[in-house]
């Protein structure tokens, strides 16, 4: 008997299918979403923005031949002869909508019920000769001097497109006819010739939705000439009238709300030609409910077939992947998207707003059994019993919650803290993984702007030098050596820490300021407000919440290597600075006995010591408390915190030179507010006491926290009573979000393989409690047999 | 401030095996039993241990350069310490790589206080609080008669998980104090539980009585050993010795064997009695789940046993 994987279920036959031909990316020769480039055809043009994909290291190397490729590839789209003068805003809009008449393949995929096939694009910029030289000569320079902070470990940023969460609530009350009439309006209001451009190629946008309705149209009215069986002939002709309506016209039931939503998604992505990444719902249990309640009571609807319809929805979202699909294993996928669902969490008066139709989001979450849309679940001290046991249970059968927890009082806070009023916040929702925004009038770039916070630490015992190359990178701080106290040292720190910020948002501000000029989205501004308003593009600023994240990346790794230079070398006087810059430059190599030293006998962030938590909680608060004082001079966008460490305490792990917490060069950095990999020696409980006093309301996008346990921690209701219990208490004095892994055999295994990377690893047994890595062997091997039990 | 000390050997955060709730576990050293499958053999004695972790040694010898009687035999299997040693702690406060486990330590009221309280909020959210355990926790009665109130004060729920073999003038003094006991039930037959925890049951079963009668909340534990605990007349004759002294305990928990302490035994360099003994058996434990029934408690719990057997 072995541990019962997480598994799709519970499915109908149709997606069933669905879902199989998803999953069969190298035989579905006749259908793959993958980039289809677009050009004007003109020589100038280009179709690929670096600042897109600052944030992916992994493809840097790749820029150029992406670049050229994806022109080369390019199909081209016949322009009007008098393009060029319009604004750049109404070309884009222009060329979106050819190439959605035109040129993206649609196709009606068998069995589907929401239907829209093709998104990967990668669109003309539409910029003159003298623009696109312009925006050439400032990109690529751009990208040099981003690259080169990135290839020194400091960090990387861009201008990244998605992670936001359009107006859909919007879209769903009014249709693009009512965000149409809103432009007209507003239009007839506006004199100036520059903003009359603007609103024109809004106007134009509001088209769009209309193009891919009739292209969807002709497509289905096709296969229902075809179709023999009577039960797909009704279906294909209820969806014949639902593509022709929405997203235009206000969807009027359950079915056309979802077909609106995926339209209006779909095309986002299309538009930014960006697949997925961030892209997120909101609250779709909320303004999704009322579409769902009403069909059930006219009877027009069953439980089921929501479900069906659901399962069909989710599933087109997993195609976003095919733009990776021939990339390594797995169908490439790399579960990098995050197009994010949000569920549940209270309301105005702080009440619980799960309804049925969350519950039965849950259900389809558990039974389909895919990565996308990536599901948020809000709790608050007010979440209904139902929701969390119905969370509970999911964990435990998913070996590893397949979503984000989202605590909403910590979070709420933090989302004060950027300026968000008190009667607004309780809407908030996040996107991508977790990082919060607000609904609908909100880009806060959570993406944009990643620091390695360790780095700070390699500068301040370098004079501001990289270790490894000796460039003079940071400000010069002085000789280590010469440090006599430890606020000698905290204060080069300090300042080498503000200068590698500083830094990365000179980048992203210069990023942010070449989109602004030449990269408007007017197509996504339609659903942001108050771009109709103001005249002003989601890209120039036109967003209510307008933000650019930093995301600080290795905090544990910088604070504990902090604490012990200030504990071992100037408190304890254990060892001296010199020996310390040795054993460093030398990678610990020949100084094994210091390096334990670092290890063992200072304190360590997630032990709920106040030495070492006080320490990270100063440098959280210091660098938190910094950027927000700042603005993005093209856009205003200000600047603001968060703990998102993506892939990056992975990526730096080589360019950041060895620690003084004991890390050697080339070992992983901390990641989110997780503590160093293995130096929890205190439990759970600990590890939250020291996460809740990092003092995250400082940081308003959140901040990313994994914490493993035992799946017999929740094998029987008591226990999962417990386990809510925790909860409970996680969101009283712990921090903004939590992911949960549940620790397999397989992991077992592999602890068996790789002990030093496992050493955190909590075995629970009744009545008794131990590190995995530190029991005999045939015990390892007894308990490996005993997970597959379960217990 | 408290001087009174008490000799542990583990504060466990985030228990959920030890009473009701999220708990913290202080496990006490000495024991007065000596069974035969003891989970903790580290509490047996109120001597303290050193354990060398392998796992994290890198052979730099500060250990041995510093033990000031050179008490330090390094083997093929690991440090050894010899009788010269008498604990003082040297070596494994000189060792960097904290590869020289200490097991049992001393610690004041005040201290271990502070230590569990950090926990409250789990412990409120939960239902849960403090249990102390061990070893047995009433060898060290003065450190619980201290403890205990000011836990109390703060409210935080206290636990007894003891095996009941102690005098009953200790039983009744402190037991009172605690809002709920873990109670140890292993065998009936007299003569078996000599031969196999080295003690008479007499006392055990005596203060059983007294517990039933007191209206002091209980929990009872029965060890399913295979071999030893876990034939049907055992379990009946405890099944019925309960229901007749012990009839309002609000659960009994029938625990499966298991030798994840076999490492601590090696460790420990004692001999492991029960080496090879299987699991228990699901259609074994279910069976005599359904004998405990006799009982007339209506909560009974199994767990650790073979599924599918």
């Amino acid at each position: 008997m072995t541990v019962k994987m997480w598994e799709a279920g519970n499915l109908s036959p149709r997606v069933k299918r669905l879902r199989d031909e998803y999953w069969s990316f190298y035989e579905r020769e006749y259908y793959r979403n993958e980039c289809l480039a677009y050009t004007t055809g003109d020589p100038w043009d280009e179709v690929y923005a670096p600042y897109n994909w600052g944030v992916v290291p992994e493809v840097f190397l790749f820029t150029q031949i992406t670049r050229h490729t994806m022109k080369a590839m390019a199909e081209k789209v016949e322009v009007p002869p008098d393009f060029y003068r319009l604004s750049i805003a109404e070309r884009r809009a222009l060329f979106f909508n050819l190439v959605l008449e035109k040129h993206l393949p649609a196709q009606v995929l068998e069995g589907e019920l929401i239907v829209g096939s093709h998104f990967n694009t990668a669109l003309s910029k539409n910029l003159d000769p003298k623009e696109t030289a312009q925006w050439v000569k400032a990109t690529y320079r751009w990208f040099k001097r981003m690259n080169e902070a990135h290839n020194l470990g400091l960090g990387n940023t861009g201008a990244i497109p998605g992670h936001l969460i359009p107006n859909y609530r919007k879209v769903l009350k009014i249709g693009f006819r009512g965000i149409a009439e809103q432009v007209a309006e507003r239009m007839a209001r506006e004199k100036s010739p520059e903003k009359l451009a603007y609103l024109n190629a809004l106007k134009i946008s509001t088209e769009a939705p209309l193009i891919i309705s009739r292209r969807y149209a002709k497509v289905i009215l096709g296969l229902l000439e075809k179709e023999m069986d009577p039960e797909r002939r009704d279906e294909l002709s209820r969806m014949l009238e639902i593509v022709s309506r929405v997203p235009y016209e206000k969807p009027r039931s359950f079915w056309e709300a979802l077909q609106a939503l995926w339209f209006t998604h779909m095309l986002v992505m299309a538009a930014e030609s960006y697949p997925g990444a961030g892209l997120s719902y909101g609250r779709i249990d909320q303004y999704l409910y009322p579409f769902y309640k009403e069909d059930l009571e006219k009877g027009v609807l069953t439980r089921e077939f929501a479900k069906e319809l659901l399962h069909c929805f989710w599933i087109k979202h997993n195609y976003a992947y095919d733009y990776q699909g021939r990339v390594a294993r797995n169908q490439g996928i790399n579960s990098g998207f995050g197009q994010l669902i949000t569920l549940s969490g209270c309301g105005p008066q702080g009440e619980d707003l799960t309804n049925d139709l969350t519950m039965l989001m849950l259900e389809v979450i558990e039974e389909i059994n895919l990565l996308e849309p990536k599901p948020n679940i809000r709790v608050h001290r007010n979440s209904s019993p139902e929701l969390l046991k119905k969370m509970a249970s999911m964990i435990k059968k998913a070996q590893g919650a397949p979503f984000l927890i989202n605590f909403d009082e910590i979070s709420m806070k933090a989302m004060e803290f950027q300026g968000v009023p008190r009667q607004e916040v309780w809407d908030y929702a996040p996107v991508g993984c977790l990082e919060n925004t607000m609904q609908g009038n909100d880009r806060s770039g959570t993406v944009d702007c990643n620091v390695n916070l360790a780095k700070a630490v390699e500068l301040s015992l370098n004079d501001g030098k990289d270790m490894a190359t000796g460039k003079q990178v940071g400000p010069r701080t002085g000789d280590p050596r010469q440090f006599s106290t430890k606020e000698d040292f905290l204060k080069a720190f300090y300042r080498q820490l503000d200068f590698v910020v500083d830094h990365l948002m000179d980048l992203a501000a210069e990023a942010d300021g070449i989109r602004c000029r030449y990269d408007p989205i007017p197509y996504l501004s339609l659903m942001v407000d108050d771009c109709i308003e103001k005249a002003l593009d989601v890209n120039r600023g036109g967003a209510v919440y307008k933000f650019i994240t930093v995301e600080g990346v290795g905090l544990a790794t910088a604070a504990d290597s902090v604490t012990a230079i200030c504990k071992l070398v100037f408190d304890d006087q254990v060892i001296t600075m010199e020996q310390l810059l040795k054993a460093l430059q030398e990678d610990f190599k020949g100084h094994e006995v210091l390096q334990q030293i670092l290890i063992n006998r200072a304190p360590k962030y997630g032990n709920n010591d106040p030495y070492a938590d006080g320490i990270a909680r100063d440098i959280n608060s210091h660098w938190s408390k910094r950027v927000i004082q700042r603005t993005s001079p093209a856009t205003g966008r200000r600047f603001r915190a968060g703990y998102l460490s993506w892939n990056y305490w992975i990526s730096y792990a080589p360019l950041t030179a060895s620690m003084p917490d004991g890390r050697p060069r080339g070992q992983a950095l901390s990641n989110g507010v997780c503590c160093v990999n293995g130096v929890d020696r205190k439990g759970a409980t600990a590890v939250v006491a020291s996460v809740g006093r990092l003092g995250l309301e400082t940081v308003p996008n959140g901040a990313s926290h994994t914490m493993s346990f035992n799946p017999s921690f929740l094998r029987d209701e008591e226990h999962i009573e417990k386990f809510i219990a925790f909860l409970k208490t996680y969101n009283e004095i712990g921090g903004s979000a939590l992911q949960i892994n549940m620790i397999d055999p397989e992991t077992l295994r592999k602890a068996l393989e790789n002990p030093a990377d496992y050493t955190n690893l909590l075995v629970r047994v009744t009545g008794y409690n131990a590190y995995f890595v530190h029991l005999g062997p045939e015990v390892q091997q007894e308990i490996i047999r005993r997970e597959a039990h379960a217990i | 401030m408290n001087r009174v000390t008490a000799k542990i050997f583990n504060i466990q955060t985030m228990s959920t095996e030890d009473g009701p709730g999220i708990r913290t576990t202080v496990f006490m050293k000495g024991c007065p039993l000596a069974c035969l499958w003891c989970q903790n053999p580290e509490g047996l004695s109120m001597k303290i241990h050193l354990v060398h972790h392998r796992l994290r040694c890198i052979g730099c010898g500060t250990c041995r350069e510093n033990c000031p009687r050179g008490a330090l035999i390094f083997t093929e299997q690991g440090i050894v310490f010899s009788s010269d040693c008498r604990t003082c702690l040297t070596c494994a406060k000189a060792c960097p790589a904290n590869a020289i486990r200490v097991i049992g330590e001393e610690i004041t009221v005040d201290d271990l206080l502070a230590r569990l309280l950090q926990d409250l909020p789990f412990y409120r959210n939960s239902g849960g609080g403090v249990t102390f355990s061990g070893g047995e926790c009433l060898l060290q009665q003065q450190f619980l008669l201290d403890i205990l109130p000011r836990l109390k004060e703060k409210d935080v729920h206290v636990c007894l998980d003891t095996c009941g073999y102690i005098s009953p003038e200790i039983f009744r003094e402190v037991v009172p104090l605690a809002q709920l006991v873990l109670y140890d039930l292993k065998l009936f037959d007299d003569e078996k539980h000599r031969l196999y925890t080295g003690v008479s049951n007499k006392l055990i079963l005596e203060n059983a009585c007294w517990l039933g009668r007191s209206g002091i909340p209980v929990w009872i534990r029965v060890p399913i050993i295979p071999g030893y605990t876990d034939d049907e007349e055992n379990i009946e004759a405890l099944a019925l010795f309960i229901k007749k002294n012990l009839p309002a305990a609000q659960r009994i928990d029938l625990l499966g064997y298991n030798d994840i302490c076999a490492g601590d035994y090696e460790k420990l360099r004692m001999d492991y009695p029960l080496k090879d003994t299987p699991r228990v058996k699901e259609s074994t434990m279910m069976n005599l789940r359904r004998i405990m029934e006799q009982s007339g408690v209506k909560e009974i719990t199994v767990s650790n046993f073979e599924k599918g057997v």
